[in-house]
């Protein structure tokens, strides 16, 4: 995806929300709408600058790459920016993201029914195993291990609610 | 200073002590794992607090700021992966030491530093907050508002990235707190009927989703290979004499941090490239930085613990968070139903003080258990960050849903986990996000009780010098960064 078709996407977003979120405002009492419409004007017009900067980004991208020649403390900074987006630029495991991100819906979606601790260890076990975090044998230990520390410490420790599920 | 006698009695109990180094030893073990922030491990935390006393509850977490400024220092001294942002320039100079085989001695000077640091911010903390919270006292809504206005423009332009969508996040914020039942005129706005949304949208929710979610995703992105460690050999405090030599290094980069921590939307980072380059200027061996110089790296590291005390000024007096971090631990009163706001030193003294205290007392724990933590440090760098993914995840999902014992809750905090990951691929800062978070209230209470003053006329703002003042730097924080006043600046130039 390019740089300006993520903007765009982020852009139309967001106008999306201020058109929704405005309309929904007009109903209010006049004190009520104030702050959120001037709010709702301010975000759409960031929106929208968001876009145009990034396109302009784009154009000056491919037109040079730009040097910095500023102080020390500037380069700096910029040099540990340039760290960062090398970085970014490693390839990102898209897959294993969703992934993850799956299992971690389904872990809250399930966690009222199924119960904490059914799932819970099941879900540390799981994510370790798939993101070959450790060997078998740890990541036993450290789903059992994890379920047990955390229940101890929220419920026993400091009394706050766990889902406990319908099995408790 | 009733008020500050009263803290110090708090600070000094058994409980808050020993909560004091829980948070501490936290903070230093978090802050030195590869990949987790100081910020994130607040927000985590967050939850572990509902249950305390508030007083306890912030000390703890303010600890756990402290000590995860120093733990990411370590990452940066050992492998040169820095830990949090602030500790990239400590990696300069100190992993030339560790390169040089003195690893040990290199992660004594950076305690030392951050220790001082820590202290001197703290000590100005202790001094400031107390005068300030008096001043803050004679605060009018009209002041209260461009306070507001002008907290969110500087951290919006101030952070990372462009100024438009350090912006645009900070609106976001500022409108995703206004959800939910308006308490001056009973309407509920933007709740869509839904009635989950009726009290609002929880911030210490909508922070554990911003913070721990995206760096779980984050770290499991990418195959990271495990980087070697050496094993620390030498002795770890440096004598006296060393200590003695880098006394002015020490002073300075503390000054320097306290007041960039001060400033909203500074913090660590710059503080410590400042320090860096300060030092380097004033130092009569410049070239030795850069080649595992004690000087090079006693300033950043006692800069960005001096960051703290500072940056703890406009936070507790004015409620005014300079940073994503101080606006999480905001979250720590925020889950005991306490608003940060002008009026915290005076109503929740005996939180505030205690918490003041807290800051100065977390430095000697700093110390001892630094010192502590030197000999487990190589083993912790080790552990893989892809084991740290699912855990981040598993305390983020039951501590959302302890704050209320509410599974939409935890629903939500997902929402705000994708919406923080997605933000970041697009290099949206999210701190402005957070800040707006906790601004809004704020700025909606102040906009309305100003305008009832002046019986609807917004005229009422220029009525104020101060708000003016205010509100005329809030302009130049956000044109500065626009073509045109480049253009107006390079015309000056010439």
């Amino acid at each position: 995806m390019t740089v300006v078709l993520k903007h765009s996407i982020a852009s139309a977003l967001v106008l999306a929300m201020c058109g929704i979120f405005f309309i929904e405002s007009l109903s209010y009492p006049v004190t009520a709408a104030r702050l959120p419409q001037i709010l709702i004007v301010i975000l759409a017009l960031l929106a929208v600058l968001m876009l145009v900067e990034s396109v302009v980004r784009q154009r000056k991208q491919n037109k040079l790459d730009e040097k910095t020649e500023d102080s020390g403390l500037v380069s700096k900074v910029q040099s540990t920016k340039e760290i960062n987006e090398i970085e970014k630029k490693e390839p990102i495991k898209i897959k294993r993201v969703l992934i993850f991100g799956t299992m971690i819906a389904l872990y809250i979606f399930l966690l009222e029914t199924l119960g904490y601790f059914i799932l819970t260890p099941l879900f540390t076990f799981g994510a370790l195993m798939y993101l070959k975090a450790t060997n078998i044998m740890m990541a036993i230990i450290l789903a059992v291990g994890f379920t047990v520390v955390i229940y101890f410490l929220f419920s026993m420790l400091l009394n706050v609610p766990i889902p406990l599920g319908i099995f408790f | 200073m009733e008020d500050l006698l009263v803290g110090l009695g708090n600070v000094l109990s058994f409980s808050n002590l020993f909560f004091i180094a829980v948070g501490m030893t936290l903070g230093i073990f978090i802050g030195s794992m590869p990949g987790l922030s100081a910020t994130m491990a607040i927000a985590i935390l967050l939850p572990l607090t509902y249950g305390m006393d508030p007083a306890t509850g912030i000390s703890m977490l303010a600890a756990l700021y402290m000590g995860a400024m120093y733990g990411g220092s370590i990452l940066a001294i050992l492998i040169n992966t820095p830990g949090t942002p602030a500790a990239a320039a400590s990696g300069l100079d100190g992993y030339k030491m560790t390169e040089k085989g003195q690893a040990g001695k290199a992660l004594g000077i950076s305690l030392v530093s951050s220790v001082v640091g820590g202290l001197i911010g703290a000590i100005v903390l202790l001094t400031i907050a107390p005068l300030l919270g008096e001043v803050a006292l004679k605060i009018g809504a009209v002041e209260l508002f461009a306070i507001a206005v002008l907290g969110i423009t500087i951290i919006s332009s101030l952070s990372a990235g462009s100024v438009v969508k350090g912006l645009l996040s900070g609106t976001l914020g500022l409108l995703i707190s206004l959800i939910g039942m308006d308490l001056i005129t009973g309407t509920p706005r933007f709740t869509f009927g839904n009635i989950y949304l009726f009290d609002g949208i929880s911030f210490v929710v909508a922070l554990i989703g911003l913070f721990s979610v995206p760096q779980a995703l984050r770290l499991i992105e990418t195959d990271k290979e495990a980087v070697e460690v050496s094993k620390i050999k030498d002795k770890i405090l440096p004598s006296w004499k060393e200590f003695v030599s880098l006394r002015m290094t020490l002073l300075r980069s503390s000054v320097i941090g306290v007041f960039t921590g001060l400033i909203p939307g500074t913090g660590g980072d710059t503080a410590s490239w400042f320090s860096y380059n300060e030092a380097k200027r004033f130092s009569k061996e410049k070239e030795k930085f850069g080649t595992g110089h004690a000087e090079g790296l006693a300033a950043p590291e006692s800069a960005n613990n001096a960051v703290v005390g500072g940056a703890l000024v406009p936070t507790i007096t004015l409620g005014i968070p300079g940073s994503s971090t101080t606006a999480v631990l905001l979250g720590g009163l925020m889950i005991h139903g306490i608003m940060p706001g002008p009026t915290l030193m005076t109503e929740h003294a005996g939180v505030a003080y205690t918490l003041l205290w807290a800051v100065f007392f977390s430095c000697f724990f700093l110390f001892a258990l630094g010192l502590l933590y030197t000999k487990v440090a190589v083993g912790v760098t080790k552990v893989p960050s892809k084991v740290l993914a699912p855990i981040i995840i598993l305390l983020c999902v039951i501590g959302t849903f302890a704050v209320h014992n509410s599974m939409v809750d935890v629903m939500i905090m997902l929402g705000f986990g994708i919406l923080g990951y997605l933000m970041d691929k697009l290099n949206i800062p999210v701190s402005p996000m957070v800040v707006g978070l906790i601004l809004g209230a704020m700025l909606d209470t102040s906009l309305h009780t100003s305008l009832k003053i002046s019986g609807g006329d917004w005229m009422v703002f220029l009525s104020s010098p101060v708000a003016v003042i205010l509100l005329i730097v809030a302009l130049i924080t956000v044109l500065q960064s626009t073509p045109f006043f480049g253009k107006l600046k390079s015309l000056v130039a010439k």
